[in-house]
């Protein structure tokens, strides 16, 4: 591994800049490390397809010795379904190829491409990362919201916020085609020209962008009042669903001194599949090893984007999940699990630290089956499994 | 660990490790070295942090690596990654330095004690 890529080692990284020789992207790395500090370069497949799942970066970077290696990496990064969220690409190449390029990006291929190769205006490269991270962040926002809130938006805040964006849109037309017509209005002679010019510049212009900045402004107040409303409902349905759950709230130490059960129905005999969700690794190995060790059929995954997914696709029969965890939490991961049609009963221990008191509580109503304080013990987890079995079982 | 008072906590409580994955010492070794090289990654990453007055990063950070060292029974790195965690809460930067000074002092004697 060379120094560069030392220096940008992050290991939940937003932006990644793939590429085959560090040693020539030297400048490129120091304009985007100081741009943004979660960054990281990579240089062998297996490291870019693990950071991709753990971390779903919001941009890649593609700087291939060639234009076709970038696109011929890209491509198996989507037949394998790595790329499967929404992301940003950005293309570097030399200048030799930046015709080839360009027509990439009108085909699509990628949104936008940088001549790094001479390296003239690293202004550009900071504007194109910062655009290409800007529409990142709104689409991963929007995403976030509709999947969250799906079926519980308040109708008349909805209207409202259709209504304001519909508004924005127009205003935004109606500054522009100002604007225009400013910039092309032309006095009758030089000095009234030359005047025109001092008040576009001194007072029509500053004060559209206020105008503008006012408008956004707007728009994020109307958005984070949608969030703030879709949270209080979520709680009180939460509420509500717990006086139904008088044992989800338990814990599993709770269980000490049950019985055994007499009479043990089948499912409680047999090995089950279950899924930890964990973005610290040790102690995902170690909840893994003595699941394995007692049995049962284990997948591991870093963070609740990849779990979803995968359950999607399949089946399991429990999950042992986090409470903390970047991008997604437990909470948000398990609202989403509950939406997918075979997870709405499936029996899921929250891993947390007792500190968490209300966060659980607010967890558990979403049907939770048991919590285990961190680090817990093998007979604890195992103990978890037990009720979790009892629950598909009844 | 949280009823447990400051003098009783360890550096390394082997029985955390016991209770958790058994008593196979080639494991709790291999465990132990996999903190030790995720803790000089994280604490290098909490000083960049640090630097850069980014709290709520620090917070996510002391609280990710906190999760491993009460896994490894880490009792003492624990409780100064919890009390960095309160410190980058509260944007307090004199408590945040103090704290990862002594985080990094304990993660030495975690060194030493999982090496003897």
């Amino acid at each position: 591994m060379s120094r560069k890529e030392i220096e940008h080692v992050e290991r939940h990284p937003k932006v990644i800049l793939i590429c085959d020789k560090v040693d020539e992207l030297g400048g490129v790395s120091d304009v985007i490390s100081s741009q943004i500090t979660a960054f990281r370069v990579l240089t062998k497949f297996r490291d870019i397809k693990d950071v991709i799942i753990d971390s779903a970066p919001h941009v890649l970077i593609l700087a291939m010795p060639s234009v076709s290696a970038s696109i011929e990496l890209y491509k198996t990064l989507v037949e394998q379904g790595l790329l499967d969220y929404p992301h940003e690409n950005i293309l570097l190449c030399e200048n030799k190829e930046s015709g080839v390029g360009f027509r990439c990006c009108m085909k699509h291929i990628f949104c936008d491409y940088f001549v790094y190769k001479p390296m003239y205006e690293n202004y550009r490269l900071r504007m194109i990362l910062h655009n290409a991270l800007l529409r990142c962040e709104n689409a991963h926002d929007t995403t976030h919201i509709r999947e969250e809130h799906f079926g519980n938006i308040d109708e008349s805040l909805k209207q409202l916020i259709d209504d304001a964006s519909a508004y924005h849109t127009d205003a935004q037309h109606t500054l522009s085609t100002a604007r225009k017509n400013i910039d092309q209005a032309k006095g009758v002679n030089d000095i009234q020209t030359a005047l025109m010019n001092e008040l576009k510049a001194q007072h029509i212009n500053p004060l559209l962008d206020q105008l503008e900045q006012k408008l956004a402004m707007s728009i994020e107040e109307l958005t984070n009042s949608l969030k703030n409303k879709q949270l209080s409902l979520a709680e009180l349905s939460a509420l509500l669903i717990e006086k139904s759950l008088p044992e989800t709230n338990q814990k599993v130490t709770d269980y000490q001194n049950d019985k055994p059960a007499q009479n043990k129905p089948e499912a409680e005999s047999q090995y089950i599949k279950i899924m930890v969700i964990e973005d610290n690794e040790i102690y995902r190995e170690m909840i893994s090893k003595i699941l394995i060790n007692a049995g049962h059929n284990v997948e591991a995954v870093s963070s609740g984007l990849i779990a979803i997914k995968k359950l999607k696709k399949q089946k399991y029969n429990m999950i042992f999940m986090d409470l903390f965890m970047p991008e997604l939490d437990g909470y948000n991961t398990t609202r989403n699990i509950r939406n997918i049609s075979h997870c709405k009963n499936l029996p899921i221990v929250a891993l947390t630290s007792n500190k968490n008191k209300d966060l659980i509580r607010k967890w558990a109503t979403l049907g939770l089956t048991a919590y285990i304080a961190k680090p817990s013990t093998k007979q604890s987890i195992l103990k978890a499994v037990e009720k979790a079995k009892r629950a598909i079982a009844s | 660990m949280h009823n447990k008072e400051l003098s009783d906590l360890k550096t390394i409580n082997q029985q955390v490790m016991i209770d958790l994955i058994g008593d196979d010492k080639a494991e709790i070794a291999h465990f132990q070295q996999q903190f030790l090289r995720q803790a000089k990654t994280s604490l290098q990453h909490i000083a960049q942090l640090y630097r850069q007055e980014q709290f709520n990063k620090i917070k996510d950070e002391a609280h990710f690596l906190k999760t491993s060292a009460k896994a490894i029974g880490a009792e003492l790195c624990a409780y100064h990654l919890q009390t960095l965690e309160h410190a980058s809460l509260a944007q307090d930067k004199v408590k945040c330095k103090q704290h990862i000074h002594n985080l990094s002092n304990e993660l030495k004697q975690v060194y030493l004690s999982a090496s003897g």
